[in-house]
């Protein structure tokens, strides 16, 4: 699919954006906390991708994968530095059916969640959600941020203690009050 | 006896499904003695689970793909060769007239030179049928006519033309220079040319062959972005 899509072929490329747009859209969704900014990155992402398809080289199982988590984390940084969004908060769906009280909980809980990923500097940030929310190995996310894979330990180390941190004392200050 | 508590990094490793199997018992038989490690290790994995409440919302991007497929068209449009394709196709024309120009006056030099070996043409009558009337040749003897016809063969076609303009003026040359100049002249302007044009040939064979060829895709690209900014 990857091979057709290389030598111009549309249709083997729109199959491959099927195949992976959920994991683009969830990349840059998690990114930037922006559903509008999220489509719009994953979009260009995946045009971008179809511009540079020529220069992909095919390492075997998984490598296009990585290759595209690195269009899409870089198109979504480039769509956040160029909105100067310090990433605004948006409203989560919620299930139907939960009691106003539990809800409202649920959804500060999830807000919590959100801002404190996108408090995490972009770096680290990038290699927390390959890593938790689309389950890449160390392997793949060395190669979709092109960073050696002891980096990719101590981000993934930073990112996670300054999470721990961060939701631990929200718990603190929201049993408090 | 307790061995050492494994790094955060190592834990995490180990959480994440990094470890080759002898690191992983390692772990695994530290963990069963000691509580703090395991209170890190369920830390991590409470965090992974408390991740999960940023959930994308429910049908985000669902029709990405459509959106995509609509906008590829537009970008195939744009990599149709623009008014550039012109010049692009300039050089390769230009490069094979000079080069059949070349060879063209090559054969006639080396026929010109046969002819007159073997004495079936005389090179002064058939000079004076294509030279207006009144134009003075030099009087060369045989042997001088001979050698000039050689250096033909050698330096086609600057090399008559560097002759004739040494005889016009009177420019009096070394014989050595007068054989080599024209001759490294012709020869260098055709072996550059020919190099050029086999160059030329063998980027465009081979972006015809390698698969309807990324590299053809990417030049015509190159050629669009430049005509679109
Ligand atoms: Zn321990």
């Amino acid at each position: 699919m990857v091979a057709r899509s290389q030598q111009g072929d549309k249709e083997a490329f729109t199959e491959l954006v099927r195949r992976y747009q959920r994991l683009a859209i969830s990349i840059a969704y998690r990114m930037s906390g922006d559903a509008m900014l999220a489509e719009d990155a994953a979009q260009e992402a995946f045009l971008r991708a179809w511009q540079r398809l020529a220069s992909f080289e095919h390492r075997g199982a998984g490598s296009f994968r990585a290759w595209l988590c690195r269009i899409v984390t870089n198109m979504t940084t480039d769509l956040l530095r160029k909105a100067h969004l310090t990433a605004p908060m948006e409203a989560l769906s919620l299930p139907g059916g939960v009691c106003p009280d539990e809800a409202h909980l649920r959804q500060e809980q999830a807000q919590a969640v959100q801002a404190a990923i996108l408090r995490l500097p972009e770096a680290s940030r990038a290699t927390l959600i390959l890593r938790e929310y689309e389950g890449l190995s160390y392997r793949e996310i060395s190669e979709a941020l092109g960073i050696p894979m002891g980096t990719v330990m101590s981000r993934l180390n930073y990112a996670r203690n300054r999470l721990r941190e961060e939701l631990a004392s929200q718990q603190v200050s929201e049993s408090a009050s | 006896m307790k061995a050492q508590h494994p790094t955060e990094i190592r834990l995490a490793a180990y959480a994440d499904g990094e470890l080759k199997r002898g690191e992983r018992r390692e772990i695994e038989r530290h963990l069963e003695r000691c509580a703090q490690c395991q209170a890190e290790l369920a830390g991590l994995r409470a965090l992974s689970v408390r991740l999960r409440e940023f959930a994308l919302p429910e049908g985000v991007g669902r029709d990405l793909w459509q959106r995509v497929q609509q906008r590829l068209p537009e970008r195939r449009t744009e990599m149709q060769p623009a008014p550039g394709g012109f010049l692009r196709w300039l050089l390769p024309v230009g490069l094979v007239a000079s080069n059949v120009v070349l060879q063209a006056a090559l054969i006639v030099a080396l026929g010109l030179w046969a002819l007159d070996s073997l004495g079936i043409l005389d090179w002064r009558t058939l000079a004076t049928a294509w030279l207006p009337a009144g134009v003075q040749l030099p009087h060369l003897s045989p042997d001088e006519a001979i050698a000039h016809l050689l250096s033909w063969l050698v330096a086609a076609p600057l090399g008559p033309g560097f002759s004739a303009l040494t005889q016009v003026w009177g420019v009096d040359v070394s014989p050595l220079f007068s054989w080599l100049m024209p001759g490294a002249l012709a020869v260098i302007a055709s072996v550059g040319l020919a190099l050029l044009y086999l160059s030329w040939l063998l980027a465009y064979w081979r972006s015809q062959t390698h698969a309807a060829s990324p590299d053809a895709l990417r030049l015509s690209r190159k050629g669009a972005s430049q005509w679109i900014t």
